[in-house]
């Protein structure tokens, strides 16, 4: 049976159409075509007329006080500790936004001390000290450039430190934690997808989560699974080239087709 | 102003922190986030804990609202997909049904426990479709959504949710069929 048979016999089991004769005419072409009609017709007006549902004012009351209670609870939630390295990791980020500052000041502002704003045993006073004394010995125009060229040096290295924590919002670092371990199993081939091939294998489902991948921005992505901590995600990698141990895996959360997550690399 | 207009005005409020206005977001969605609910899962229990799954998932994501769709229809799609998501769980830790929950302070519960029921043979013709079709039929011939809007609710497109609706009737009514002939 055609697609638009098929439209015009539900269009006529729900009583939408204004002129029902190529409609009627279509089911009594054949057996086939009646069963169809039979079918429709039967399901629609069956669901049709399913009472509303409705939460009683006890339930309606208990369900606010429940969703405050759990939203009140969350900030010790939030409060789950971080790993030693995700500390050590900002603050090496923040030194290197400080020291990339002081530097750009200094340039603009040739009677700044910035030596009198960290401390002489800092080793990374230090070396900025003796960026210093280099750039102050030697010919001033070149020096510039240098130095300059030097504090984009440190801000990359910043941006790399900064890029080693990932930019997400809303996750909990026992999440990225398992997120990072589930990239992991995406590049090696060993991610046991939580229901595409071990539940469904229906394409419909995989065409939507292609379709939320694509709404979270990674139209150029390809669904290779999906996973559930704390939300259900979708794994999604570039299109057109093999999964390896440099491939940026991203989690997109089914939930609101949102990109979650991207674990750039093994 | 209009239903969607005002529901994206207490949204933007609900990220600046005044809790009020999620107050009335769930109050003017709450009963059809639980209708929904409870056609999908069919348990009044699981379903009241969907709802509130839903309306969790919908503060703790306010701020990533972008106005592609109305609150409304966002809500909806959050609510059907943590729905699917109690389905897999319980596909993956199969549990006895559990008994309707009255609470006996609630004396209006048991009225509308039985203004909601449905018969059990469509209950269980219900419960045989696909979660993906028994959304669907839910939202278009239970809740009487357009189909775009379904679609916009489900994050498909119209063509594969009338797809999902004619298929799932079919299935429903040859499920109905065997149950009487049965």
């Amino acid at each position: 049976m055609r697609k638009h048979e098929i439209e015009l016999i539900a269009a006529l089991a729900e009583g939408r159409l204004e002129d029902e004769t190529e409609a009627r005419a279509l089911v009594d072409s054949s057996e086939g075509h009646r069963s169809e009609y039979e079918a429709q017709k039967t399901a629609f007006e069956t669901l049709h007329a399913v009472p509303a549902a409705q939460l009683t004012e006890h339930e309606s009351a208990a369900l606010r006080r429940d969703v405050w209670t759990q939203l009140r609870a969350e900030p010790t939630q939030a409060a789950a500790p971080v790993p030693w390295y995700y500390r050590w990791t900002y603050a090496a980020a923040g030194l290197f936004v400080v020291i990339g500052l002081v530097i750009v000041v200094d340039q603009t502002n040739p009677n700044f001390a910035p030596t009198a704003l960290l401390s002489s045993d800092d080793s990374a006073a230090d070396s900025f000290s003796a960026t210093q004394e280099r750039a102050s010995s030697d010919d001033g125009a070149t020096d510039t450039t240098e130095s300059v060229a030097g504090a984009g040096a440190d801000q990359e290295t910043a941006d790399a430190a900064e890029g080693d924590v990932p930019a997400v919002a809303g996750l909990t670092a026992p999440t990225i934690d398992e997120l990072t371990d589930l990239a992991g199993q995406t590049r090696r081939g060993e991610l046991k997808s939580f229901t595409l091939g071990a539940v469904s294998t229906d394409q419909e489902l995989i065409d939507e989560m292609t379709l939320c991948v694509e709404a979270a921005g990674l139209s150029d992505h390809d669904v290779v699974g999906d996973v559930e901590v704390e939300h259900h995600y979708i794994v999604a990698a570039p299109a057109r080239s093999a999964i390896g141990p440099e491939t940026p895996i991203a989690f997109v959360d089914a939930d609101i087709c949102e990109l979650a997550y991207t674990d750039q690399s093994g | 102003m209009t239903a969607p207009a005002q529901d994206a005005l207490l949204l933007a409020r609900v990220v600046e922190g005044d809790h009020d206005a999620f107050n009335e977001i769930m109050r003017a969605h709450e009963s059809r986030v639980f209708s929904v609910c409870l056609r999908i899962l069919g348990d009044r229990e699981k379903a009241l804990d969907a709802t509130q799954e839903t309306f969790l998932a919908a503060f703790r994501k306010a701020h990533q609202f972008k106005g592609n769709a109305a609150v409304g229809t966002w809500i909806y799609r959050i609510a059907v997909n943590t729905c699917y998501d109690q389905l897999r769980k319980q596909k993956r830790r199969p549990s006895e049904p559990m008994p309707e929950h009255l609470d006996p302070a609630d004396q209006s519960a048991q009225e509308a426990v039985e203004a909601a029921a449905v018969r059990p043979e469509l209950r269980q013709a219900l419960d045989a479709l696909p979660p993906e079709f028994r959304a669907a039929v839910v939202l278009s011939d239970v809740e009487g959504m357009s189909l775009p809007d379904a679609a916009e609710t489900l994050g498909v497109p119209v063509g594969t949710v009338k797809s999902r609706v004619f298929r799932g009737r079919r299935l429903l009514a040859k499920h109905l069929g065997n149950q009487m002939t049965s």
